[in-house]
């Protein structure tokens, strides 16, 4: 299977792309964070896309699944993503603390899949909307 | 694919990462950091145990069980001990982690079997039987 980034028209980026940037980091944190990350997404390629706990998991309400890499101590670096024909599809990135208990971190997680589901119902319409993985 | 020219530069941060010398390196601990957490869970879920529970047998966190299975810590060489001990990690475990063939112990059973119908096979192979050896 290839594995490609979702392109978003409006943002005129790819938001996986985008996130792992990880400017905040170090080099080197960096880098082990996207060798990890790398063999992960590997790991699920040769597994067809399909989720496979630990390191790919299915999401409740939602089509797409989940890798889930450590940013650090107490957060979590969420790839969402989707199998589309023989592609597997990376839509969104975020980072989810490992404790939130507020209303509005809740909402703030809420939106995060609200909008990678947009991005899964616009890439359905428009699957030329991609970048590959490289 | 839309107009390209047009895109928003956006470093493709994977790609750099690549060209770097340590990238192989970091790539080949993280795939055997994975592949060992597969294995903790794959073992630990046919067992039917829960994440608490081999934190508590192993006196760690059900967060620290957790970051081990995804492969996102390097893990204490005692806390492995403890965790090969509580599931009972066989050499088969640790065979697909570091993708050695497993090997067995042959034991000579003696001409029990009737020649007569046995005929074709191979002597040195019709009169053995194998076990897994284990480490622990």
């Amino acid at each position: 299977m290839e594995v490609v980034y979702y392109f978003d028209n409006d943002l005129n980026l790819c938001p996986v792309k985008k996130y792992l940037e990880l400017k905040d980091l170090n080099p080197d944190r960096k880098l082990r964070i996207l060798a990890e990350l790398d063999q992960k997404i590997e790991y699920v390629r040769q597994n067809d896309g399909r989720p496979m706990p630990p390191i790919s998991e299915p999401l409740h309400n939602y089509s797409f699944f989940e890798i889930k890499t450590r940013k650090d101590r107490n957060i979590v670096i969420r790839v969402l993503y989707f199998r589309y024909k023989s592609q597997i599809v990376l839509l969104n990135a975020f980072e989810k603390p490992d404790n939130y208990n507020t209303t509005k971190e809740k909402k703030i997680i809420e939106k995060y899949y609200n909008l990678t589901n947009q991005y899964y119902n616009q890439f359905k319409l428009s699957p030329k909307n991609y970048e590959k993985y490289q | 694919m839309k107009n390209i020219s047009k895109k928003k530069l956006t470093i493709d941060s994977m790609a750099e990462a690549r060209a770097d010398k340590k990238f192989l390196s970091y790539s080949q601990d993280a795939a055997t950091r994975i592949k060992l957490g597969i294995e903790i869970y794959n073992t630990r879920t046919s067992q039917g145990m829960s994440q608490q529970k081999l934190a508590r047998i192993t006196k760690t966190t059900q967060k620290m069980i957790s970051n081990i299975e995804s492969g996102s810590v390097d893990i204490r060489f005692n806390t492995l001990n403890k965790i090969k001990v509580a599931l009972n990690f066989q050499v088969a475990n640790w065979s697909r982690i570091y993708n050695f063939a497993v090997p067995v112990k042959f034991y000579w059973v003696g001409a029990s079997v009737n020649k007569k119908d046995n005929t074709n096979i191979n002597k040195k192979t019709s009169f053995v039987v194998s076990t897994e050896i284990s480490l622990n």
